[in-house]
């Protein structure tokens, strides 16, 4: 099972599913900002 | 502009004013909870996805609330967009036996779906599987138009409230949006459309034999793909003659409806609408042209309705079309002139009865050249994306309009929903600079505009030309940005400059010529696609907040009316002027040069 996922996930699959998260968890950042504004 | 262009256009612009207000009425009864035609059909259905799902469609939402719901349901769409292109080979419905999207490619991809821009680095045809496009791609056109009508009606429901922490249930309005709106005009588009030929199936590509084998010279290269020079320097060649073609099938109809009616614009195939199987008839390319603006436009009045006077969304709908206008025809006379150069070679680019004259390279003759004009216009200033000519082919001016279209913000009709709620919040900033001029707190629609809303307004403005001059500085001044350009020149620039602006405003044309499958633009693309949705949207959910928390303060004669032609006059100069001043540096770097060069 580790060695398929070794294969099967790229460093650019980690890559684009780490930006997709650190963008969401910018965005609910953002929700926090323009509360306290 | 010949009087034909004029017909066309006016009949196309009636067509879309007859439509504006049933829709807009029937919409208004959607998001109202009144009974409508279809509730014997879909109510049970919608109660039933509510039990499922948990809702309690009763329960309204903060801002806050409101805003995560429809944050949460986009992460979790643009990971499953992702999983399911990078699986797709071993998923079903794959006659092609396509393999796994490259990780880059699917990144951009699920991003540009997800946010309704539908920007598309890949050729549908060649990449993409029929589940892919049915199950990920198709759902994704009417969730994200779902989710981008139903961010409008709760900044609607913030602007008529009176002191309420409520802005409505983002999973009702996601679910009687598509339950009720796009998937019934889907269904009736689609079954068109496949009356007029677009295919509709999940057979094999055929291959078939050409009526008339072409014969075609290309160049010999190397195995390190270097021409190959014969004994003079010359490149060498070698003749081949083509006798059979691939004829791509698929489940188009039901795609390309929803993507033009949810201004997403994702094609099928690679070349969307100018490929006959997306766009075989005048007809079809004509009732595909009206589906581009008719919710946005009829949203303008489901808004005037739903705020108690219509006469506000006759307004707001009269400034975008005013602009529209203008933009259709600088687009037609300027591919009407033709271009100097050939003309400079003896060939006749008058109109006549006999060809359409002007400038018809990457436009399909059957459109001709109003056509195509309309429909860069409309589907640039839309957010819509969709082609039916190559933007990259026009004039350096005909160019320049769908590029000006996109950098207004994407507020001339723009996306379903974002559209109305970017240009409504381009008149709280009407308002508030006419109230600076008379020295007076400004109102809209009875609600004073404060500091508060004045700094979110100034996000939702500030964040699209942020991105996109950014994104293209970087691409401008780095080898990977640069390697993708056809053209050098002003040209390059504007290729680059389009597809940033493309990208940073939801719009997802392309101006071609630019190869954006790399991972530089698929990843850069990428994170501007959402930057440009959400960051736009979370300060418009947070003025709707905040107005829904205020008191209405009846009109008094201080009161700036929202309604008439001199606030229709100020609302277009504010959002030309944003544009102007934020733009035309960068458009006199790309196409202003290229059009002063090409009279040299």
């Amino acid at each position: 099972m580790g060695r398929f996922f070794q294969e099967a996930v790229s460093m650019m699959d980690i890559l684009s599913l780490g930006l997709t998260v650190v963008f969401f968890a910018l965005s609910v950042g953002l929700i926090a900002l323009c509360d306290r504004l | 502009m010949t009087a034909n262009d004029v017909l066309q256009t006016l009949l196309y612009l009636a067509v879309i004013l007859a439509l504006t207000k049933p829709l807009g009425v029937y919409m208004a009864h959607v998001y109202e909870g009144e009974r409508t035609l279809l509730d014997p059909v879909l109510g049970p259905l919608e109660r039933f996805l509510y039990r499922a799902a948990g809702v309690r469609a009763d329960e309204g939402m903060t801002w806050k609330t409101y805003t995560l719901a429809m944050l949460a349901f986009n992460a979790l769409s643009v990971v499953v967009v992702y999983v399911m292109q990078r699986v797709q080979g071993w998923l079903p419905l794959n006659p092609q036996q396509f393999g796994a999207v490259s990780a880059d490619s699917a990144f951009n991809t699920a991003t540009s779906f997800a946010t309704n821009t539908n920007w598309q680095g890949y050729g549908g045809e060649m990449t993409m599987s029929y589940l892919t496009q049915m199950l990920a791609l198709t759902v994704q056109n009417f969730v994200s138009a779902a989710a981008g009508i139903a961010t409008l009606i709760a900044f609607i429901r913030g602007l008529r409230a009176k002191h309420s922490k409520t802005i409505g249930n983002f999973w009702v309005d996601l679910v009687r949006t598509t339950l009720y709106i796009l998937l019934p005009m889907s269904l009736v588009l689609a079954l068109l459309l496949v009356s007029q030929g677009v295919v509709q199936n999940f057979s094999a590509y055929k291959t078939v034999s050409l009526l008339q084998p072409t014969t075609a010279s290309t160049p010999v290269k190397d195995a390190e793909g270097n021409p190959v020079l014969d004994e003079q320097g010359q490149p060498k060649t070698e003749t081949s003659t083509v006798t059979e073609q691939t004829l791509p099938m698929g489940p188009a109809a039901a795609q390309v409806a929803i993507k033009q009616l949810g201004t997403n614009g994702g094609g099928f195939f690679n070349v969307n609408s100018a490929h006959p199987f997306e766009n075989p008839t005048p007809w079809t390319n004509f009732l595909e042209m009206i589906s581009i603006l008719l919710i946005s436009s009829a949203l303008c009045y489901t808004f005037g309705k739903m705020v108690g006077d219509t006469r506000q969304g006759w307004a707001v709908l009269a400034a975008m079309m005013i602009i529209l206008v203008i933009g259709v025809g600088v687009a037609v006379w300027a591919e009407q002139q033709g271009n100097p150069r050939i003309d400079a070679l003896g060939v006749d680019s008058r109109a006549s009865a006999l060809q359409a004259g002007g400038n018809m390279e990457g436009k399909d003759v059957r459109f001709g050249i109003v056509n195509s004009a309309i429909w860069a216009t409309a589907t640039t200033g839309a957010s819509n994306g969709s082609v039916n000519a190559m933007h990259d082919s026009f004039t350096p001016l005909g160019g320049l309009v769908p590029l000006f279209m996109i950098q207004l913000g994407e507020v001339i009709y723009g996306g379903v929903g974002s559209g109305l709620y970017g240009m409504l919040i381009f008149a709280i900033v009407a308002v508030f600079v006419a109230g600076l001029m008379v020295g007076r707190t400004p109102e809209y629609l009875g609600k004073k505009i404060e500091a508060y809303e004045m700094k979110m307004a100034s996000l939702v403005i500030l964040i699209p030309p942020l991105i996109v001059l950014v994104c293209t500085a970087i691409a401008c001044v780095t080898e990977a940005g640069l390697a993708s350009r056809a053209n050098t020149g002003p040209h390059g620039f504007s290729e680059i400059l389009y597809a940033f602006s493309s990208m940073g405003n939801n719009n997802g044309s392309a101006f071609a010529g630019l190869n954006a499958n790399t991972p530089f633009y698929n990843l850069l693309g990428g994170v501007a696609m959402l930057f440009a949705r959400y960051w736009l949207a979370i300060p418009t959910l947070a003025i709707a907040g905040s107005l829904a928390q205020k008191k209405l303060v009846p009109a008094g004669p201080g009161t700036l009316p929202t309604h008439t032609p001199l606030f229709v006059t100020l609302l277009i100069g504010v959002v030309l002027i944003v544009g102007a001043l934020t733009f035309l540096p960068a458009l006199a770097l790309g196409p202003v040069v290229e059009h002063l060069l090409l009279q040299t």
